[in-house]
């Protein structure tokens, strides 16, 4: 009887114990692991965004929270500025990793404000893994919606924007899936640290990608090698002349006022501060044939690597992550939005389309009331 | 296989099992014999023959030694046991080594040794030193021979402990063959809780940690000095957690078989001198250069002059099995010359008990001991280890850079150090009926989950 007495005092003990740790985890959850993505169909952009009103805590590089403003754009508190602009890109517009004062579409209304007087609104339409097909596809939703005085492409790597040259082929399906029931669940019970264990257990913690066991005897052959000759033997100048060409209907689409800005990944520390980029001799000549095409674009190496230069700072990484490498950080942010404020000003690129919020916002109302499509 | 890989616990959960379900003892040996050649060959197929080679070779030598009474016959075939093992080790480890630090006396007579393109097998420093030591001691008589092929090749193949030891001897080994290999009730519970410390010291502390050091100490010019001492300690926490998680998992598995493994560490950075380190840091390679090596040059026993020489050829030769670079010399001559300096002045100063305040500042020396050696030990040349040091004296010119998880493993790692060295160390013994123990349990289990490291890192001594 005693000895019953005492494995069930233990048994008691051990659930207690092992359920009480692991509530103590699931409601500090929120607070030290990412936060869940809730998802959202937009009608009027056409598209899958994030929840408006969600606040998105991030804690993979820089520990920051974010505000999703309307149609799901994070960091997004629409002004009252005459004129807009519309940044386009992939997670380095969405900025989950810094706060939203620090995000570039903030950053670049600021410094309009405090560098050049301009009133300026800026629409971030950044998704992670997005690029320039999916903006394209988006593009006469976002010009119907805000009519902004300018499109600004973020480009990261030359990839984002060879995919516009087939982009049939490199359709994002990921546009267009609502988050599951499941998933929605799980944010409204704040289970965001069971979500991230099962999301461990699942995927691979570096690619994402489902995560596979090797129950093979080795050794492992490295598929780097196979994936790198298939890259280097595609055909860049064909690639390019179809890019330039559905840049050029782009432009025209937005009648000139789209401005690409080329934001690499330099300089980087490997064994030392390297400031050069793979991509340098192609971007110089795509460069080129940008400039004959009057697309106006900029590139911010030079600025990056000033940046460092003089100022000691790296463009990207965070204190939790590595220096130089990841997401642009706050400094990197404030390098690119500098850059497309200073653009804009010189341009003076207030065109005739002004078009308050108010009015975009009345004629939402009432193209809803005609029960049109938008 | 890699212990931190998601493969491991599967596989062992299926050893386990498959053990718990064989009645016949043979067949349970033969199952954990096919267990332990697929855990080799899952790394890499191509070096099982080296494996079966040298383990044929001992177990041959063995028999041989046992047979024979002719004193000259049995040195001969010690001889050829310490060739066999130590040109094996020689050849794929220190050949480049050796012909690359000879290239420059070559060069002044016109002649060129080329190197060549050698893997290093995996284990190849932990299981020749096993079979060397079974050799050595038939050879003393101080070990019968194992006369089965079966219990022999368990002992040099044994997967918890076969790619970084412990390097187990034959007479801890082989006696536990009579009942082991089995699976017991009563060593399930501290089998899996050591697996899970060594987890959470592997996946939670060494590996969080490495994500500070490799950037670091690539390239410690371009940081701040702050950032350049941080990245040292969080070495010393590195080696420690990766290496001493590795012996826990190694130890805990081999426990959920039946077997008992030595431990290897008992919290070295708490050493209160070099030589008190020496016997909580990898204890069983200490235990071995000091039974196979030290003693067999005279220990301590033919003079003041030949016991500091002794120390040093020992440790230097401890640095060089850590692997073929003269900053592994470098680290065994730092720590011979400490050994040499604090026996020198023990000798002049009379065995008093210390005082509190004594006991932490000799610990806190000896640490500063151990660190500037780590930093020779994970510098990839002499000049790197000078950039670093020049990079401690530079102020906070360069990145500072903070990172927050880094710096929470390493304070975590000093938390449990302070809780083992208080009267509160009975709570990470994670004693069953501990009130304490399942909520310890719980978030052990919740941090792995959570906070798996970002990219696995490979054991730091899979490389030696």
């Amino acid at each position: 009887m005693k000895d019953i007495g005492h494995s069930q005092r233990l048994v008691r003990q051990w659930l207690i114990g092992l359920l009480g740790s692991w509530s103590c985890v699931w409601f500090a959850g929120p607070w030290i692991v990412n936060s869940i993505l809730v998802r959202v169909n937009d009608a009027e952009l056409a598209a899958i965004t994030l929840r408006e009103g969600d606040v998105i805590r991030w804690r993979s590089e820089g520990w920051a929270s974010t505000l999703v403003g309307p149609h799901g754009r994070p960091g997004w508190k629409p002004n009252q500025a005459s004129k807009r602009i519309v940044i386009w890109g992939d997670s380095q517009v969405e900025g989950f990793c810094v706060n939203d004062s620090e995000k570039i579409s903030n950053q670049v209304i600021r410094i309009a404000q405090e560098q050049y007087g301009q009133s300026l609104d800026c629409v971030p339409m950044g998704r992670s893994g997005a690029d320039a097909s999916d903006w394209n596809r988006m593009l006469s939703a976002a010009d119907e919606l805000w009519q902004p005085i300018a499109h600004v492409w973020i480009i990261t790597e030359l990839a984002d924007l060879t995919s516009l040259s087939n982009d049939a082929v490199l359709d994002n399906g990921s546009w267009q899936a609502e988050s599951p029931t499941a998933v929605v669940l799980a944010k409204k019970l704040h289970a965001e640290a069971a979500f991230q264990t099962v999301r461990n257990v699942m995927l691979e913690p570096t690619s994402g990608a489902r995560r596979s066991l090797r129950w093979s005897v080795g050794p492992v052959r490295d598929a780097s090698d196979a994936a790198l000759t298939v890259t280097m033997s595609q055909d860049t100048a064909n690639i390019f002349t179809n890019v330039l060409k559905r840049l050029k209907l782009v432009s025209e689409q937005v009648d000139q006022r789209l401005l690409i800005v080329y934001a690499p990944s330099v300089p980087r520390i490997l064994d030392r501060v390297v400031t050069t980029h793979p991509d340098d001799a192609s971007w110089d000549a795509f460069a080129t044939l940008l400039a004959e095409s009057n697309i106006d674009a900029i590139d911010m190496r030079s600025a990056f690597i000033d940046g460092y230069r003089v100022d000691g700072r790296m463009p990207r990484g965070f204190h939790n992550g590595t220096p130089s490498f990841g997401h642009l950080n706050a400094f990197g942010n404030r390098l690119v939005a500098a850059a497309i404020a200073e653009r804009l000003a010189k341009h003076r690129a207030v065109s005739s389309r002004r078009l308050s919020l108010r009015e975009t916002a009345e004629k939402r109302y009432f193209r809803r009331a005609k029960g049109d499509q938008p | 296989m890699n212990f931190a890989q998601a493969e491991y616990p599967i596989f062992l959960a299926i050893v386990v099992l498959l053990i718990a379900c064989t009645g016949h003892a043979t067949s349970r040996k033969l199952i954990v014999l096919a267990a332990s050649f697929y855990f080799y060959t899952y790394w890499d197929y191509r070096f099982l023959g080296l494996l079966v080679a040298s383990t044929l070779l001992d177990w041959s030598i063995g028999l041989g030694l046992a047979r024979s009474t002719d004193e000259t016959i049995r040195r001969m075939l010690l001889g050829l046991s310490i060739a066999g093992n130590l040109g094996v080790l020689g050849f794929f480890k220190y050949y480049n080594f050796f012909i690359e630090s000879a290239q420059a006396i070559l060069d002044t007579w016109g002649l060129h040794a080329g190197t060549l393109s050698i893997v290093l097998p995996i284990g190849i420093s932990f299981y020749t030193f096993q079979t060397l030591s079974y050799s050595i001691d038939v050879y003393r008589r101080r070990l019968e021979p194992c006369r089965s092929l079966l219990d022999f090749s368990l002992y040099v193949t044994f997967f918890p402990q076969l790619v970084a030891g412990p390097i187990v001897r034959a007479s801890e080994f082989l006696p536990q063959l009579v009942a082991a290999p089995r699976v017991e009730l009563v060593g399930l519970y501290p089998g899996l809780t050591q697996i899970l410390r060594g987890f959470v010291k592997k996946l939670l502390i060494a590996d969080h940690l490495a994500a500070m050091v490799d950037p670091v100490f690539a390239t410690p010019d371009l940081y701040a000095a702050t950032t350049v001492a941080i990245a040292i300690v969080a070495y010393a926490g590195q080696i420690y957690g990766d290496f001493s998680g590795y012996s826990d998992i190694a130890v805990g598995s081999a426990r959920l078989l039946g077997f008992s493994l030595p431990e290897n560490f008992a919290h070295p950075y708490l050493s209160t001198s070099v030589a008190d380190f020496w016997r909580r840091w990898h204890i069983t390679l200490s235990t071995w250069l000091r039974d196979y090596l030290y003693i067999p040059l005279g220990g301590n026993r033919l003079g003041t002059v030949r016991t500091y020489a002794n120390l040093m050829i020992t440790m230097v030769l401890g640095g060089l099995w850590h692997g073929a670079a003269w900053t592994f010399v470098a680290w065994g001559a730092w720590h011979g010359l400490a050994l040499s300096l604090e026996r020198f002045l023990s000798s002049k100063s009379a065995a008093n008990r210390l005082t509190q305040p004594q006991v932490f500042l000799r610990t806190l020396t000896t640490f500063g001991i151990v660190l500037f050696g780590w930093m020779l030990f994970r510098s990839q040349s002499i000049p790197q280890f000078i950039t670093l040091m020049q990079s401690l004296l530079h102020g906070n010119a360069g990145i500072v850079w903070l990172p927050p998880f880094p710096i929470a493993a390493l304070l975590f790692l000093v938390a449990e150090h302070v809780i083992w060295a208080s009267r509160y160390r009975h709570l990470l013994s994670l004693e069953p009926s501990h009130w304490l123990t399942p909520w310890l349990v719980g978030f052990m289990l919740a941090s792995l989950a959570i906070f798996p490291p970002g990219r696995s890192q490979p054991f730091v001594y899979f490389q030696f």
